[in-house]
C-alpha cells in the first residue's frame, strides 16, 4: 500500500493560493508573493506538484514582440480535488475553534 | 531600468540553469523568464539567488523511491567498473610476459580470446565475491543463507581452477619456451 504523506504548510499554502481560481493561469513571482514563499522555496514546490500530476504548466503564447514568454501555473483536476480535501479539515478546525473561542454574553451586564 | 539581460542576476541565473539535469532544464527557463520580469535590483538578486539554489539543488524527480533506485544502478556500475579495473589489473602481466620473452605476436588471434577468456573468468569471480565481501563488512551472518553460499563458493571454485589451469597451461608461452602451444 502507497503512503501518502500529506503535503507541508508551505505546499498546503501553493495549493490553496493555486485553488483560489483553480481556472486562471498563475505566474511564479506572483504565486511567490501572495504565498509569501521565496522563490528557493516556491520551485521546488511547483515542481514537486507538476511531477505528481497535481499542476499543470504551460508557456504564455500569443504575445507582443519582444516580450518573452512567462511559465504559467494551474491545478489539475487532481490538485483542485487535493486542495478541497485539505482544505475542510482546516475549516472545520477554524469554525469549531471559533466557536469555542466565542467570548460567552450571557448574564453579562 | 538596467539591462535585465546582462546583469549579475540574470548572468548567475543563466549560469546555475546550465547545471539543471535536462529533464529540468524547462523549469530553469520558466525562473529566468520570471525573472525577465522584475524590476528592482535586490528584488532580482533575491530572486536570482533562491532560484540559483533551486538550479544548484533541483528536487529529484520520481523522490525517494526513483533515489534508491538511482542509486542501486550506480552502485551496479561502480561494482561492473571496479571488476573490470581489477580483472584487467589481474590478466595485464600475461600480455606483458608474452611480449617481453616470447617472439609471438600479440595481434595473433588466439592471444586476444585467451586474454579475454581469462579476463572475463576474473571478472566473473570478482562480481561474485563482492556480494560476500558486504556481506562480511556489514556484519551480517554469511551462514543466514547456507545454500546461496555453498553455491557462490562452488562457482567461485569452478572459476578458480579454471583459470589456474589455463595459466599453469599457458605459462611456458608468456615465458617464451620454444615450440610452446
Amino acid at each position: 500500500v502507497k503512503r501518502i504523506r500529506p503535503p507541508s504548510t508551505q505546499t498546503a499554502a501553493v495549493l490553496f493560493a493555486l485553488a483560489d481560481d483553480p481556472t486562471a493561469w498563475r505566474y511564479g513571482y506572483e504565486l511567490s508573493q501572495q504565498t509569501g514563499l521565496k522563490a528557493g522555496s516556491m520551485y521546488p514546490i511547483l515542481i514537486r506538484l507538476a511531477d505528481r500530476g497535481l499542476l499543470e504548466t504551460a508557456w504564455e503564447s500569443g504575445l507582443p514582440a519582444g516580450r518573452p514568454p512567462r511559465h504559467l501555473y494551474r491545478l489539475t483536476g487532481q490538485g483542485i480535488k487535493l486542495a478541497a480535501e485539505l482544505a475542510a479539515p482546516a475549516q472545520r478546525s477554524v469554525k469549531h475553534r471559533r466557536i469555542r473561542l466565542r467570548p460567552r454574553t450571557d448574564g453579562v451586564s | 531600468m538596467k539591462n535585465a539581460g546582462t546583469d549579475g542576476p540574470q548572468r548567475l541565473l543563466a549560469a546555475a540553469i546550465r547545471l539543471l539535469p535536462n529533464e529540468r532544464r524547462g523549469w530553469g527557463l520558466a525562473m529566468l523568464a520570471e525573472l525577465g520580469q522584475l524590476q528592482h535590483p535586490s528584488t532580482r538578486w533575491r530572486f536570482a539567488l533562491g532560484c540559483a539554489r533551486v538550479a544548484i539543488f533541483p528536487p529529484r524527480k520520481g523522490g525517494l523511491s526513483q533515489t534508491i533506485m538511482e542509486q542501486t544502478q550506480k552502485s551496479v556500475i561502480k561494482t561492473l567498473g571496479l571488476a573490470m579495473l581489477i580483472s584487467f589489473l589481474l590478466v595485464l602481466p600475461f600480455p606483458i610476459l608474452q611480449v617481453v620473452y616470447s617472439q609471438l605476436s600479440l595481434r595473433k588471434s588466439d592471444n586476444f580470446v585467451l586474454f579475454g577468456l581469462l579476463w572475463l573468468l576474473s571478472m566473473a569471480f570478482i562480481v561474485s565475491v563482492i556480494p560476500i565481501v558486504r556481506t562480511i563488512r556489514m556484519g551480517n551472518s554469511l551462514l543466514a543463507n547456507p545454500i546461496t553460499l555453498l553455491l557462490r563458493v562452488a562457482f567461485l571454485a569452478l572459476l578458480a581452477w579454471m583459470w589456474g589451469v589455463i595459466i599453469i597451461d599457458q605459462l611456458p608461452c608468456f615465458l617464451g619456451v620454444p615450440n610452446c602451444d
